[in-house]
């Protein structure tokens, strides 16, 4: 099985963001402080998987990353990916969905081992809030697995997910090819790559490919990025002091309450 | 003078969706002037949205398919698909839905038939002539993007800034005419698949009254199997950030932020939650927070009404204790 497992990476968010805020120090923020997301490092995880299960499975990459010389391509070179392709992602921003999925429509058709299985994080980056996967599914058109938690390679070819679905959840069985976009659970922590594998990838050099631009027109454009204001309360915290006995009788009765009378 | 933009506002089954009152309210501002477009899909086990009064004239679409049975975007899709044609909703229109996995799926995709655009999960939304701004959080909350697009079709997902529960109708507000209609687009063969029984007999977030939530302070099962317990004594639902659904403290259901739901409880309880802009992003600025943190300077306590600094150790138990006391 071919596995593509498309990765965005973020600005760590323990660093503050610059100020002012502009979208050049936005890109130099996710360039000095890259990291995973959690959702990337899932769906990262969810291929490693497969290949456990079946070490015929080739694992590609495709990484939106800041430069050639983005951080994230030899750690995720680590994991001992067959091919890792990146893109600039400054030229194929994700707040623009669509024109993105497109591209990457287009890229994947153009491939020459066809991806059976398009894994991806349920937001991509910083700049999405969960609507690239989708989109990528309708520009490929194929089906979509939302909140994927699980997937097995199952008999005749068909994969076995475990997704969440709303409260629930259920285990599909479908045939590739299919686009999965991976949640966050505590099965999918990414593991940590062997240390021969770490000074093997840190010696690989790494290029920018051209994405193909397939149908991809782009329809949106950023007008502008601001900080956003954290959010306040507009009185000032009362604090229940006192020994723990009394908090809890006071925390007990407001609760209590729903907060109705106080 | 161009044709106005078309506000449609496109509603899954009543038991798929949160409340819509608040996007319905400020759908229906947007259009003024004009004739807002509600689609409200259901079937026969599904219930439709109800309708209800709006501050603007309005069409609501009611949309039962008889063979509609499983609520996903696959089956939703085409139901959604036939809607637009049937209200003639497709040209020059911006698609509104409440947020949510479901609807913000169906979003996209029916922007991505139609060849239009997907605006994302907006904050604010307004027409500027032919263009539709919107405003949307990035950066895990911390960033306000501002997109624009000109596309004739625009679709987006809108929680407005000041949503409430409870909206109640003005004045002004006029009674939908409210047109049954009956889909007939075939659906596609349902997928095969096994639902795993849940052994989670918590309530959900959704529409919860009081919510208990714990944070990456809480530091395993054992803390959540306290709050757990103090959830159940006081009916409430219970939630974690994004550190503990990671960590598998909590299921991703229950996963509140901006990666997760939103919630709008009258109060949220939080244990070791430090405040981050990307969990705050999920709780209604109408919830009344009460907080518990060790730390007296976590950032959580310049949004709570009411702070506790305390080990969560010392206090839950003794906070149990009190609840079981008071119900007994």
């Amino acid at each position: 099985m071919n596995v593509l497992v498309i990765l965005s990476g973020i600005a760590d968010p323990k660093w503050q963001l610059p100020d002012p805020l502009t979208d050049a120090a936005l890109r130099a923020q996710r360039h000095s402080y890259p990291l995973l997301s959690p959702f990337d490092e899932a769906a990262l995880e969810l291929a490693l998987k497969l290949r456990d299960a079946d070490p015929q499975t080739k694992i590609s990459v495709l990484m939106a990353a800041s430069s050639a010389q983005d951080k994230l391509l030899p750690h995720v070179a680590s994991f001992r990916i067959d091919q890792v392709f990146a893109y600039q992602a400054e030229l194929h921003p994700a707040w623009d969905s669509a024109a993105l999925a497109k591209t990457f429509a287009a890229w994947i058709r153009s491939a020459d081992s066809p991806a059976d299985l398009v894994l991806l994080g349920r937001e991509f980056g910083d700049e999405d809030d969960g609507s690239v996967p989708a989109a990528a599914a309708a520009a490929l058109a194929w089906p979509l697995v939302s909140q994927t938690m699980e997937v097995q390679n199952g008999a005749d070819g068909r994969l076995q997910i475990t997704r969440q679905l709303g409260a629930m959840q259920e285990q599909l069985t479908l045939p590739a090819p299919i686009v999965c976009a991976v949640t966050n659970h505590a099965r999918n922590k990414l593991r940590h790559p062997l240390l021969k594998n770490v000074m093997m990838a840190k010696k690989l050099s790494f290029s920018l490919i051209a994405m193909p631009n397939g149908t991809a027109v782009g329809q949106v454009r950023l007008r502008a990025t601001t900080l956003a204001s954290p959010p306040t309360s507009t009185t000032q915290c009362q604090m229940i002091e006192g020994d723990t006995a009394t908090q809890a009788r006071a925390l007990a009765r407001l609760l209590m309450t729903t907060g109705d009378t106080e | 003078m161009s044709t106005p933009r078309q506000i449609i506002v496109l509603l899954p089954p009543a038991d798929s969706c949160d409340s819509p009152d608040a996007l319905l309210q400020a759908a229906a501002a947007m259009a003024q002037g004009g004739t807002l477009k509600v689609l409200a899909i259901g079937s026969a086990s599904h219930a439709p949205v109800e309708p209800r009064a709006l501050p603007a004239s309005a069409q609501w679409f009611e949309m039962r398919h008889a063979h509609l049975t499983r609520i996903d975007a696959e089956q939703l899709l085409p139901v959604c698909l036939e809607a637009m044609e049937q209200a003639g909703a497709a040209d020059h229109a911006l698609l509104l839905t409440p947020p949510g996995p479901l609807t913000e799926e169906c979003a996209i995709r029916v922007a991505a038939q139609l060849g239009g655009s997907y605006l994302g999960r907006c904050t604010q939304l307004a027409l500027d002539a032919a263009d539709v701004v919107a405003t949307r959080a990035a950066y895990g909350g911390r960033v306000s993007m501002q997109l624009v697009s000109a596309s004739g079709f625009c679709a987006a997902s809108w929680r407005p800034a000041t949503a409430k529960s409870h909206t109640t109708p003005s004045a002004a507000s006029h009674l939908p005419q409210v047109l049954p209609c009956a889909p007939t687009t075939q659906l596609p063969p349902l997928p095969q698949s096994t639902t795993i029984e849940s052994t989670d007999k918590i309530p959900p977030l959704e529409n919860a009254r009081l919510v208990v939530g714990g944070g990456r302070g809480m530091q395993g099962d054992e803390g959540f199997a306290l709050l757990t317990q103090i959830a159940q004594r006081l009916g409430a639902s219970l939630g974690g950030s994004l550190p503990t659904v990671d960590a598998g403290w909590v299921p991703v259901a229950r996963q509140i932020g901006q990666s997760g739901k939103f919630v709008n409880p009258r109060v949220y309880f939080t244990v070791g939650i430090s405040g981050t802009p990307q969990h705050l992003a999920g709780v209604s600025t109408d919830s009344r927070i009460i907080a518990v943190n060790k730390d007296r300077e976590a950032p959580i306590f310049s949004r709570a009404e009411v702070g506790v600094v305390a080990q969560w150790q010392d206090l839950l138990p003794q906070l149990l204790q009190e609840l079981e006391n008071a119900t007994a």
